[in-house]
């Protein structure tokens, strides 16, 4: 098979990686700059005997995803802020009730209707915080087209093995813009599907022991017959209100993320090992930052980028690693300062953390890094 | 000697009775159901029985189906979902006034826009009886309720009219006093492919009856002995002896492609290109 | 509250039962019973009255027509009748 080279849209390539991690649902609602996500889903999914449907709304949408993820579906959403504050409260179903799904987040500049055409980076504490209660977030973060397909597939696996919502943090620059990528070989990027129990259904505990992550789950309709409830709930998912039920639940739930840190770590590195001053970013403005970091090392200055895909749960240890051995540290994102709370929570040493920020729908210039970068430098 | 028939089909390891207050008609509308699922001789391992939040939504847990309790008005949405992923499946909808008409009124329309194939049984008690006696939207004006303390001052739904003008494929209404005809209702529905509601008038003698001095468990159920009307019987009566009446029977039964009928058409059309 | 059972702790007490001669056409499950005297109100026949544990009891048994009101009428499905035809 020869090498299929693609000039692909980040919306589009999203798509053709849900297709290839093998989503077979996809329930949602238009809205700028989400909408060829969907687009692309409605031709593609009928091909392969998958559904399609364009709910009423983006609570609706989220409602469909979770009910098909529930009978077995490998099963998606996309939207952008507005929508995805209408999400919220079904995300915290998904986590509670254990339904694996993806959620896309192609940020658009906000508050409220915000600038619905121009990209920004600030859903990136309510994609962790933004559903009532205690909680998990697994939360990812695309640089490149070609990260918009692998992060894509990379959710669906996340998704299936923890067994919860997993998020794609996408923003409308990499959404909208094209790039050139080559599309992975079926079976050349790793896909995984979560077993079937095969014990009697009169033992099976649809949350018992083995269900957790990587664990054996069943769907509705496939001959174990169990029930499932927002409420708290015990292994059997019945509901309870008994504190010590309620314990082991908040504790099941926190230990899929806690358990599992270093396998949910993932950052990228470029110029760290000598670095200096380091820049702290994602998605967009890391394109930015890996450039400002190539024109300070050619000024001279040892700068270094430190960029994590997978953005919840947060990078502490190797933030707080990078903050030791760095005499700054520059946070570039778009918007009014976010992520940059969460690096000066893991900041042990009183290292300098500077802000590169942008909030006013433009992309942040290299320029603007260089000159934070130069601040930092002194 | 024979054991109640409708035990086979409870959850083997859920304590019993139920959650609903003594006298709730919601637990008279479970029986029905069971009943009607038995008729129809369904197999427990395909029933989806889908509900939102209130006192309605209690009652999956209490079946040995597929059993999923959602959110609060969300339930049709969650059933659009499990039905297009496995249209295999019979997918039941439980839920109450509030749930599929207030907070839910927008996924009902839809679904019944689509004629998504469920069967949706509303729990009509015309209050919100889960979070203490809230008027809802079928609560008829004027009645009380712990948020309209003078007497409601919106007028209510139809739900099956709603329903009706929204595209389902049947819409019907019962009583929980007529259960016999309550059951024939849902099996009719569970019948149909598309969008079939079912609304059962089910007295809330804790809340609705308490706050309107309408008495309790049994004073209600033989208020709708006396004050039920079939839509046959409704027809030729003049205006004034229906109203305040409830008015049962079949008031739309048509046959219309269900959505995931019309939507294998889509994935052969998209195959085929 | 009674303590609350499972349709199988139920199942195993009311086969208890028959097999110690119950012969009666209805039978009552009391822990599932909430006393809201729905099927002693509206029994065409009478046959029902409350006991004095609030529970329904069959005070006309013979009157029974086997009609079911009551089983298709109890919210928690704690009556119905056992015997299909008269002895």
């Amino acid at each position: 098979m020869s090498k299929q080279v693609a000039l692909l849209q980040g919306n589009e390539a999203c798509a053709l990686g849900a297709i290839y991690a093998g989503c077979d649902f996809f329930g949602g609602y238009p809205i700028t700059p989400s909408t060829e996500v969907a687009e692309e889903m409605a031709l593609m999914l009928p091909r392969s005997g998958g559904k399609f449907i364009q709910m009423e709304d983006e609570i609706a949408g989220i409602g469909t995803v979770l009910g098909a993820a529930a009978a077995g579906a490998k099963a998606m959403t996309a939207t952008s802020g507005p929508g995805f504050s209408l999400m919220m409260e079904l995300l915290g179903y998904g986590c509670m009730a254990e339904l694996p799904c993806v959620i896309v987040n192609v940020q658009r500049g906000g508050p409220s209707t915000g600038l619905p055409t121009k990209g920004a980076q600030a859903d990136m504490l309510q994609a962790r915080w933004g559903t009532h209660g205690d909680h998990q977030a697994i939360a990812l973060c695309p640089s490149s087209i070609e990260e918009c397909f692998t992060q894509t597939v990379k959710c669906f696996n996340l998704a299936e093995r923890f067994r919860m919502p997993v998020l794609l943090m996408m923003d409308e620059f990499i959404g909208h813009m094209r790039e050139k990528m080559t599309i992975p070989q079926p079976g050349e990027l790793e896909t995984y599907t979560h077993p079937r129990p095969k014990i009697k259904p009169a033992e099976y505990r649809h949350f018992g022991e083995g269900t957790g992550v990587g664990g054996a789950y069943a769907a509705m309709g496939s001959g174990y017959r169990f029930n499932i409830t927002g409420l708290t709930h015990d292994p059997k998912g019945f509901p309870t209100n008994r504190a010590d039920e309620t314990k082991w639940k908040m504790d099941r739930l926190r230990a899929k993320v806690a358990d599992h840190l270093p396998e949910l770590t993932e950052v990228e590195r470029e110029f760290m090992d000598d670095a200096e001053i380091v820049i702290f970013s994602y998605g967009a403005a890391a394109r930015t930052a890996q450039q400002a970091v190539r024109e300070a090392r050619a000024q001279g200055v040892k700068a270094g980028l430190l960029r994590p895909t997978v953005v919840w749960p947060f990078p502490d240890q190797v933030v707080t690693e990078a903050l030791r051995q760095a005499r700054a540290m520059v946070v570039a994102e778009l918007n009014q300062g976010q992520m940059i709370l969460e690096v000066e929570r893991a900041n042990r040493t009183h290292t300098r953390v500077l802000p590169a920020l942008r909030y006013d729908g433009e992309m942040i210039t290299p320029a603007e890094v260089m000159n934070v970068i130069a601040e930092a430098a002194r | 000697m024979k054991i109640h028939p409708a035990y086979e089909m409870l959850r083997p390891d859920k304590n019993f009775p139920n959650v609903w207050c003594p006298g709730c008609g919601h637990g008279i509308v479970q029986g029905a159901i069971i009943r009607a699922v038995q008729k129809l001789g369904l197999d427990r391992d395909e029933m989806a029985m889908v509900s939102g939040i209130g006192c309605s939504s209690r009652m999956p847990v209490y079946c040995d189906f597929n059993s999923l309790h959602t959110a609060h008005g969300r339930a049709i949405a969650f059933a659009t979902g499990v039905k297009l992923h496995n249209p295999k499946l019979h997918v039941i909808v439980i839920t109450g006034d509030g749930d599929a008409l207030a907070i839910g009124g927008n996924h009902f329309i839809h679904a019944a826009r689509r004629n998504v194939e469920m069967t949706v049984v509303l729990m009509n008690n015309m209050i919100y009886g889960m979070t203490g006696g809230q008027y809802s939207p079928t609560t008829p004006i004027g009645k009380r309720a712990s948020t309209a303390p003078y007497g409601t001052a919106e007028r209510d739904f139809d739900p099956c009219s709603l329903a009706k003008a929204a595209g389902a494929v049947f819409a019907a209404r019962g009583t929980v006093y007529n259960a016999a005809e309550l059951e024939k209702l849902i099996t009719q529905a569970l019948a149909k492919k598309g969008f079939a509601l079912v609304e059962a008038v089910s007295p809330c003698p804790t809340l609705y009856g308490r706050l309107n001095r309408e008495g309790n468990a049994v004073k209600m159920m033989q208020w709708q002995k006396e004050n039920t009307v079939n839509v046959k019987a409704a027809e030729k009566l003049p205006p004034e002896k229906v109203r305040g009446k409830i008015v049962t029977g079949v008031f739309h039964d048509a046959e219309t492609p269900g959505y995931t009928e019309i939507y294998d058409r889509v994935i052969a059309k998209a195959r085929g290109a | 509250m009674a303590k609350n059972t499972t349709v199988e702790e139920a199942r195993a007490a009311i086969e208890q039962d028959f097999k110690q001669g119950y012969d009666l056409p209805v039978y009552v499950y009391k822990p599932w019973c909430k006393s809201c005297e729905i099927c002693v109100a509206f029994c065409p026949k009478q046959v029902l009255e409350m006991g004095e544990d609030r529970k329904p009891r069959l005070a006309r048994p013979r009157d029974c027509i086997r009609c079911r009101q009551c089983e298709l009428r109890c919210p928690d499905l704690a009556i119905f009748v056992c015997e299909e035809k008269a002895k």
